[in-house]
């Protein structure tokens, strides 16, 4: 990743949900993030953060409501009854559900054919490719004739793993795709998603609440706190060397076998209502080492070397530092 | 609809539906479908009993009621002299032997009135229903996709009135505006006045009148036909509309049709091939209730059309007190709406695949 090639691109997007009460909540406020070619980058943080929001919109299932995205210099349109232009095809999704994901009344054959025979490939070669993508995920070929109440819930997401790829996609952004599957079967479908990723050269932005997946598969992490990006940074580096305090206390509260490190850093009090963020750093009230311009200044995000952060202290320190 | 989901998800834990083939799945419903009617039997026998009021009464004359020779010989001739739990058995034994027992009112076996009457308006369920699945499924699919636009807002308007507006009402006013006024369409009846019927074979004037190549007898029961079916089928219409539009617009915030549109899919392929299947699942239990309905006959329609189907012979047969009539109604009814729901959930079976393999 000597030369980093960005492939999807998002600047400043903002995603706001209007509420039955007519009340808005901005799930997602102001966030930059850049995915590179061939990388994977690991999206962490709370429930209710929004990370899926953002992956939601990074491929247009959610409208955005200030900023924009980019996917090979082309803006993503959002995802809805109009066809969807031949450059966004290469940008494919892979649901949390692998139960709502699938049509249980279609069978999966013409579930993962339909989308090669409507980009003009005949039915012949449609099937033969859908077939070696289902042995490649490891489901036999007579999987093309089933449907999808004869398989597992890790089955299910293989084969959705299999229709994404059917258009041979460059960005695949897998919106938490293990987290509702029993635990054998997590391990098996991320280590199936990387090796795809890898030997079919795409990237992939992978949505998880769950750290240690995330640090074993990922080359960069993004920490998303309250609807913002709090630190993004590569995965080794963010290990080793959380800048942010709430990327410290994620990375602390992480279980570990030798019982070291377990919650040592409570965070105070719960993540606050969104529909009304705290004034400065939105993370301000729960922070262990917050000053008290934390809470009228917001912290940008500033790059520090290669790595970014958003916290007052970390960039007063640097400034300090050089 | 509930209900027949729940109790069709339970029978199938149970190994109700699992792994039987179609035609043990069919036999246990018809033998369930037999206990139904002997229960609709006396339950409908009940409720005729305790209904006051003298058939005797409503049957003779004046002249004969004075005279109890008669009014008892009247009694004795249709069982009525014996205690009422034997005039049960006796009715049931009957009901075995195919015979359903004379009717006080048209002094005629039940059972040829009712191959007189219900193919009438089998007749016109049959056309009403044709009409409701197309416009119903049309309108409900063109208000989901165009959600909360103009045709979604006009079909709304529209379909409210339809399921608002009173039935007898409207026959009221299509019969004077189409007929009276604009004569559009013939007068009451299944026939113009003085018209002979087509020989009997289904009973269905339109069929027989095909079937013996009387193209002209045909088309006149056709137009006969049109008025009484346009009205039924608007209530059905409405209904189907709104629930094909619902189970539309959750189909449609599923994630297959989200990944059905990531590939690029055309928006009439995405409906046509990932929506309207799964849709189409509480369409027909819908579609099935409301044939059913239709089926066991309108009283108002069938009343202001003078169509002689099986709703006017249960009015008359209600109004007199004839309790072979109204047995012979009940049973037919009951018929009906247990053979609906066997084939709405044999047409589960071809629609949900995971009925089908076990």
């Amino acid at each position: 990743m000597n030369q980093a090639q960005p492939i999807l691109q998002l600047n400043n997007v903002s995603v706001t949900y209007k509420r039955a009460d007519r009340t808005k909540i901005t799930a997602v406020s102001g966030v930059d993030l850049t995915l590179n070619r061939g990388e994977i980058l690991g999206l962490v943080g709370e429930s209710g953060c929004g990370k899926s929001t953002l992956g939601k919109a990074a491929v247009g299932i959610l409208p955005t409501s200030a900023g924009e995205i980019t996917f090979n210099g082309k803006a993503v349109a959002p995802l809805n009854s109009s066809v969807r232009s031949r450059e966004l095809l290469k940008l494919q999704l892979i649901f949390q559900d692998p139960y709502s994901s699938l049509n249980p009344r279609r069978k999966i054959g013409d579930q993962l054919i339909d989308g090669l025979l409507n980009s003009g490939v005949n039915a012949e070669e449609a099937r033969e490719s859908s077939a070696k993508l289902l042995e490649r995920v490891g489901l036999s070929r007579t999987t093309l004739t089933k449907y999808t109440h004869q398989f597992s819930g890790g089955q299910r997401q293989r084969i959705a793993i299999a229709r994404a790829l059917t258009l041979q996609p460059e960005v695949i952004i897998a919106d938490e795709p293990i987290s509702a599957l029993d635990a054998s079967a997590q391990a098996q479908v991320a280590n199936l998603l990387v090796e795809l990723v890898q030997e079919l050269g795409m990237s992939m932005i992978f949505i998880s609440h769950d750290l240690s997946v995330v640090r074993q598969i990922s080359d960069r992490t993004a920490v998303m706190y309250l609807g913002k990006m709090v630190e993004v940074a590569n995965t080794l580096e963010i290990w080793d060397d959380p800048r942010h305090p709430y990327t410290k206390a994620l990375i602390k509260a992480i279980p570990r076998p030798d019982g070291k490190g377990s919650m040592p850093l409570e965070l105070p009090g719960d993540v606050p209502d969104p529909r009304l963020p705290p004034s400065g750093c939105r993370f301000h009230p729960r922070c262990p080492v917050a000053i008290a311009e934390c809470s009228v200044m917001e912290p940008k995000m500033a790059p520090a070397a290669d790595r970014w952060s958003s916290c007052l202290l970390n960039n007063e320190l640097r400034k300090v530092g050089s | 609809m509930k209900d027949l989901l729940a109790r069709r998800s339970s029978s199938e834990k149970s190994g109700g539906l699992r792994g039987n083939s179609l035609s043990t799945f069919v036999i246990r419903r018809i033998a369930i479908g037999i206990l139904l009617m002997l229960g609709i039997t006396l339950i409908s026998f009940s409720v005729t009993q305790l209904v006051p009021g003298d058939p005797a009464a409503l049957n003779l004359g004046q002249s004969a009621m004075s005279d109890p020779t008669i009014v008892a010989a009247w009694r004795a001739k249709y069982g009525l002299d014996k205690p009422v739990p034997e005039q049960y058995i006796i009715y049931i034994d009957h009901l075995l032997h195919g015979d359903l027992g004379l009717s006080q009112q048209s002094r005629r076996p039940v059972s040829s009135d009712l191959a007189e009457y219900f193919p009438a308006t089998l007749e016109l369920a049959t056309i009403a229903i044709f009409f409701s699945l197309i416009f119903g499924l049309l309108f409900g699919v063109i208000a989901a996709i165009t959600r909360n636009r103009w045709p979604d807002q006009i079909i709304r308007f529209v379909t409210l009135t339809g399921v608002s507006v009173p039935t007898f009402w409207l026959s009221l006013v299509f019969f004077y505006l189409f007929y009276f006024k604009l004569s559009w369409f013939p007068s009451n009846g299944r026939l113009d006045p003085g018209t002979d019927a087509p020989s009997t074979i289904t009973g269905m004037y339109t069929f027989d009148a095909l079937f013996h190549g009387q193209f002209n007898l045909c088309w006149q029961a056709f137009r006969h036909l049109m008025l009484p079916a346009i009205v039924l089928a608007i209530y059905t219409i409405a209904v189907l509309t709104r629930f094909t539009r619902a189970s539309i617009l959750e189909i449609l915030h599923n994630d297959y049709v989200r990944a059905a549109r990531a590939k690029g899919l055309p928006e009439s392929h995405v409906i046509r091939r990932h929506v309207l299947r799964p849709a189409l699942l509480s369409i027909v239990t819908v579609a099935g209730v409301a044939f059913g309905n239709l089926l066991a006959g309108s009283v108002l329609v069938e009343n202001v059309f003078s169509w002689p189907g099986i709703g006017q012979y249960a009015y008359r047969s209600s109004i007199g007190l004839d309790l072979p009539g109204i047995m012979g109604v009940s049973i037919v009814v009951a018929g009906i709406f247990i053979v609906m729901n066997l084939l709405v959930d044999i047409a589960y079976r071809f629609i949900d695949p995971s009925l089908r393999h076990g």
